[in-house]
């Protein structure tokens, strides 16, 4: 398809943003498309509230002993901070926000299998993040996000809104993985085969299995804890002759396989990114196509290194560190995957691909950190300090939100159809970069000394590194509010964004920006490029934007 | 465009330079006298807080106003006396006891108590590791961590430089195309899984041999009961048949101790950096945990599963006793309580002496089935019971051991020996778990 032939099919046809409006417009839409725009939306706003809360908690450990709050308060931003970013940030921020955007015109489909579904799904996730707003007016909860019982379960605190908001939140991550699941099985376009999917199509696929198998499992112990609470049953509080390390088991066999629902994604945004901006197809297609599938199904078998020290035996210990070195295989060969893809590219460093450098060298860290953890004796030591905070920021921020973030300047302009000012962005980005590092690199030498986790107040020895981890996180927290301004500026003041701004194979770039109603133009065929083929792909220096060269057209479709 | 990448290198290198440098040792210049010299061997000075001191504060002025030499050691001493590690800890470490006074509001019932055992770990012996007490379990996690920490080094680095390498060889520039080059290659391929398949093995294995040896306490270690709750801890050491308790705890150099625990309310952690051990304590069941300390000092031990409002001030401290000085300590304690006892009289005096697992066993009707004699009654003896491997009669085996204790009064048809019936009355909800600790302490000596 030509660049003409593409501006020719958007005046044809309004897009998915202009062909209705108003409020209720939005509040019922079917449209896979509105319904990603307005997840991301209540994300990115969450994410903002959850942010707030880190710098609160950086705030309050700039010093040993009370600096802006009591430890009561502390406990419930800490706790408030983690259940927001992983419930209502991380979880949902790929598949169902960008995904939702993405999947059913990656696949030439016009909407995913089940629109209705998908409504209910973001109406759940509305339900249980007011929940949880909540119960920060009920007083807040002091539990951890993790709500170890036997503390949950006695704790004064709001766990019982807590808890329904989580158990929401979980139903409305099983509905968008089913959702997903279905879409991608029965809508794959004549000639596209499992083989020829965009890698994209298969993290989120393998993330809606894990999304699909595991959810319910959480879904069950919240509903447990929550009877537990309200009449009692004795399950897991061991007055009433419960065991609350049960409630471990039941937590990490939902929670472990939550840390792919976030990273599995990432994975495959970025596999995505660096193919398209290394012009270059990405290498050994295959290999990360089942280690996305080896991942999802290694993520249910290692629960138990979450519990080396709770007081598990000495031989589920072995069998679950064993198997936890089996998880770092598969993240090694995606890693080295990508460098081969940059040898002997044309790599065009717009912001995007800025992400998703930083991507790899930040899930480096996180993985390599991750072996630490692993070990048993090593993390005997390590376990419950800052050491396992840093490692799992690193993995759940510096590498999941990081991709987000990288994946959102990739889609914002089909999205939108406004090109964002790329010159702050990049900038931003770096900023995000050394930020990070210079809010987390400190944590892992506190851990490694000694310094517990969820502590309010600490060893004076500690004390600069606690300075320098909050002064990270100060200008990380500026930077990030400052990108995402610069997004929403692009709406006012953005150019308009070409079909194809970055040179992609896949088919969301082969329809306008912003896509229409059913995403691409009605009763025309819709033409499918050879996946990740850059060589007939040329810029259009004038207006920005790229198209294949016009005497390859026949070879396109 | 490339250069941002450069940058983004230099950012790190900088993060990791800054973080080292501002974090490194400074003690190494001109403070490396200020311990032995300033120091009188004050052993006792007045600090206030409840829990422990924290280490040495410019601002805290107790220490200053007891013992004016330490103040000028005091700030110093905060960030690194290299030299404290080695110096006779008790002596060496009093002008650290400088304790900062600390928010008001989280210290509520603070009182001046003498503090016999200041702090000796105030500072790590290396920038990665907090300072080595116990070289059982500090030599191969150490051994182990740096050597992860070598090959993630490595890795990283190799990364990067790949990354920023190819980025910038390969950067676009007006008239530069893709060049042609396979999208995979198998051999390549296989070779990247097996070479960190077989590195992963090893590590697997080191950490797995570390490990089994840090849960494999020797028979003949010193046993303590350890009581976690909010938000304090609590030690019982027997001696002989009668026990004394104390919030902190004391060990002997060169021995294995091994603690058995457990929680009278939520999960805590019990976490002792210098010995490299941490255990949850768990309130239904017992845990346990052993080292076998080589240095003589005066260690922090902490709360590393977060168990509420004061989880950052369940601390205490271990005390490592020079050779004979653990045994000494019991005696002195053990005299202090008689002398305590003797305010009271009759019954409450016979109390305070006679440990409780014996008055258990008398008042609840244990003695009634289970002789001290080893005649075997309705059920087992409990003479030289503790330790050994047991026969039931589901066919099964067991050690005699606390939780099979705990087990066996709370849920007695669970496991029964072979040759005895089940008759045995369970005696949940009329023994506590301190009734059950009492038992367990005392059938141990018998």
């Amino acid at each position: 398809m030509s660049s003409e032939a593409a501006t020719a099919d958007s005046v044809q046809e309004p897009s998915y943003i202009d062909v209705k409006s108003g409020f209720w417009s939005w509040f019922v839409t079917i449209d896979h498309k509105r319904i990603g725009v307005m997840y991301l939306i209540a994300i990115l706003t969450a994410f903002l509230l959850g942010g707030f809360f880190a710098l609160m908690i950086r705030a309050e450990l700039l010093l040993p002993g009370s600096q802006l709050v009591t430890a009561a308060t502390f406990n419930k931003l800490f706790t408030v901070h983690g259940a927001i970013m992983v419930f209502l940030v991380i979880i949902p921020g790929i598949p169902a926000a960008l995904g939702n955007f993405v999947v059913p015109i990656l696949l030439g489909a016009p909407d995913v299998a089940f629109p209705r579904l998908n409504l209910a799904s973001f109406y759940l996730y509305l339900s249980g993040a007011l929940l949880l707003i909540l119960s920060l007016f009920l007083g807040g909860v002091d539990t951890g996000w993790t709500f170890y019982t036997p503390y949950s379960t006695t704790t004064d605190t709001a766990v019982v809104p807590a808890v329904a908001g989580a158990f929401l939140l979980g139903f409305s991550s099983i509905f968008t993985g089913l959702n997903m699941v279905v879409t991608i099985h029965k809508f794959k376009p004549k000639g596209m085969g499992w083989f020829k999917m965009p890698l994209s199509l298969w993290g989120i696929y393998a993330t809606a299995v894990i999304q699909v198998l595991a959810t319910p499992v959480l879904g069950l112990t919240l509903l447990l804890l929550f009877v537990e609470r309200i009449v009692g049953i004795g399950i897991f509080d061991p007055a009433l002759g419960g065991d609350p390390v049960l409630f471990q088991h039941f937590f990490w066999f939902y929670s472990h396989p939550a840390v792919y629902i976030m990273i599995l994604p990432a994975m495959a945004v970025m596999s995505e990114l660096i193919t398209v901006f290394a012009k270059k197809h990405i290498f050994g297609y295959s290999f990360i196509a089942y280690s996305s599938i080896g991942l999802a199904l290694l993520s249910f078998l290692v629960w138990g290194h979450h519990m080396f020290v709770s007081g598990q035996s000495t031989l589920a210990n072995m069998v679950f560190s064993a198997l936890t070195f089996s998880v770092a295989i598969p993240s090694a060969i995606k890693v080295f995957n990508w460098i081969a893809t940059l040898y002997k590219a044309d790599i065009h460093l717009d912001s995007p691909m800025i992400w998703a450098l930083m991507f790899i060298l930040l899930f480096a860290i996180g993985g390599l950190t991750g072996i630490f953890l692993g070990t048993l004796n090593v993390d005997v030591h390590l376990h419950d300090t800052y050491f396992v905070v840093s490692h799992f920021h690193y993995v759940m921020m510096g590498s999941a939100l990081i991709a987000f973030f990288g994946a959102l300047h990739y889609w914002w302009p089909k999205m939108t159809g406004k090109m964002y000012a790329e010159k702050p962005a990049v900038i931003m980005a770096l900023m995000v970069f050394f930020s990070f590092n210079l809010t987390f690199l400190p944590q892992f030498v506190m851990g490694a000394r000694g310094m517990p986790r969820r502590y309010f107040d600490y060893d004076p020895r500690f004390e600069l590194m606690h300075q320098l981890s909050s002064l990270g996180a100060f200008i990380m927290g500026v930077t990030l509010f400052c990108i995402i301004m610069n997004l929403l500026i692009s709406l006012k003041t953005g150019k308009k964004a070409p079909a194809n701004p970055w040179g992609g194979t896949t088919l969301e770039w082969q329809t306008s920006s912003p896509p229409p109603l059913y995403n691409f133009p009605v009763g025309q065929p819709i033409p499918l490029p050879e996946l990740y083929e850059y060589d007939n792909l040329v810029k259009d220096e004038v207006n920005g934007g790229w198209h294949y060269k016009k005497d390859d057209a026949a070879t396109e479709a | 465009m490339f250069r941002n990448l450069i940058t983004i290198l230099v950012f790190t290198v900088a993060t990791l330079v800054a973080t080292s440098v501002t974090t490194a040792q400074p003690g190494d210049t001109g403070t490396a006298e200020a311990p032995t010299a300033a120091a009188p061997t004050i052993v006792k000075q007045p600090v206030v807080d409840p829990v422990a001191p924290t280490g040495a504060d410019p601002a805290g002025t107790e220490a200053a106003i007891a013992a004016p030499a330490a103040a000028e050691a005091a700030a110093p001493a905060a960030e690194e006396p290299a030299s404290a590690k080695a110096e006779a800890p008790k002596d060496a470490a009093a002008p650290k006891d400088a304790t900062a006074p600390k928010d008001a509001s989280k210290e509520g019932q603070a009182v001046v108590k003498e503090d016999e055992y200041p702090f000796t770990d105030l500072t790590p012996d290396s920038y990665w590791m907090p300072a080595k007490a116990a070289g059982n379990t500090t030599e191969h996690v150490d051994w182990m961590f740096y050597a992860i920490l070598g090959l993630s080094v490595f890795c990283f680095f190799a990364i990067t430089v790949a990354v920023v390498y190819l980025t910038w060889r390969y950067r676009h520039r007006p008239g530069h195309r893709a060049e042609p080059s396979t999208a995979h290659d198998n051999v390549l391929e296989v070779v990247w899984t097996v070479i960190p398949s077989i590195i992963c093995v090893f590590i697997f294995i080191g950490g797995w041999k570390g490990y089994l040896n840090m849960t494999t306490a020797p028979g003949d270690a010193l046993e303590i009961q350890t009581v976690g709750q909010k938000w304090n801890w609590t030690f019982t050491y027997s001696k002989g048949l009668e026990t004394i308790q104390r919030p902190e705890l004391h060990v002997p150099v060169n021995r294995p101790v091994k603690l058995n625990m457990r929680s009278e309310d939520v999960l805590h952690s019990f976490y002792l950096p210098s010995m490299r051990v941490k255990q949850d304590v768990i309130p239904n069941r017992y845990s346990y945990i052993w080292f076998e300390a080589d240095t003589p000092g005066v260690y922090k031990v902490y709360c590393a599963e977060y168990c509420g409002d004061a989880h950052s001030d369940m601390k205490t401290k271990v005390v490592v006793h020079e050779r004979g000085g653990y045994e000494k300590w019991l005696n002195d304690e053990y005299e202090k309580d008689q002398v305590d006892c003797r305010e009271f009289e009759g019954q409450e005096r016979q109390d305070c002496y006679i440990g409780q697992g014996q008055k258990i066993y008398e008042a609840k009707g244990c003695k009634q089935c289970h002789s001290l004699d080893g005649s075997s009654g309705t059920g087992p003896t409990f003479q030289g019971m503790w330790g050994q491997t047991r026969n039931f009669t589901d066919g099964s085996s067991g050690t005699v051991d606390e939780n099979y204790v705990r087990e066996s009064v709370l849920d007695p048809m669970a496991k029964i020996r072979s040759g005895f019936s089940p008759v045995m009355p369970t005696f949940k909800g009329k023994l506590k778990d301190k009734d059950i600790d009492a038992l367990n302490n005392w059938m141990k000596a018998l």
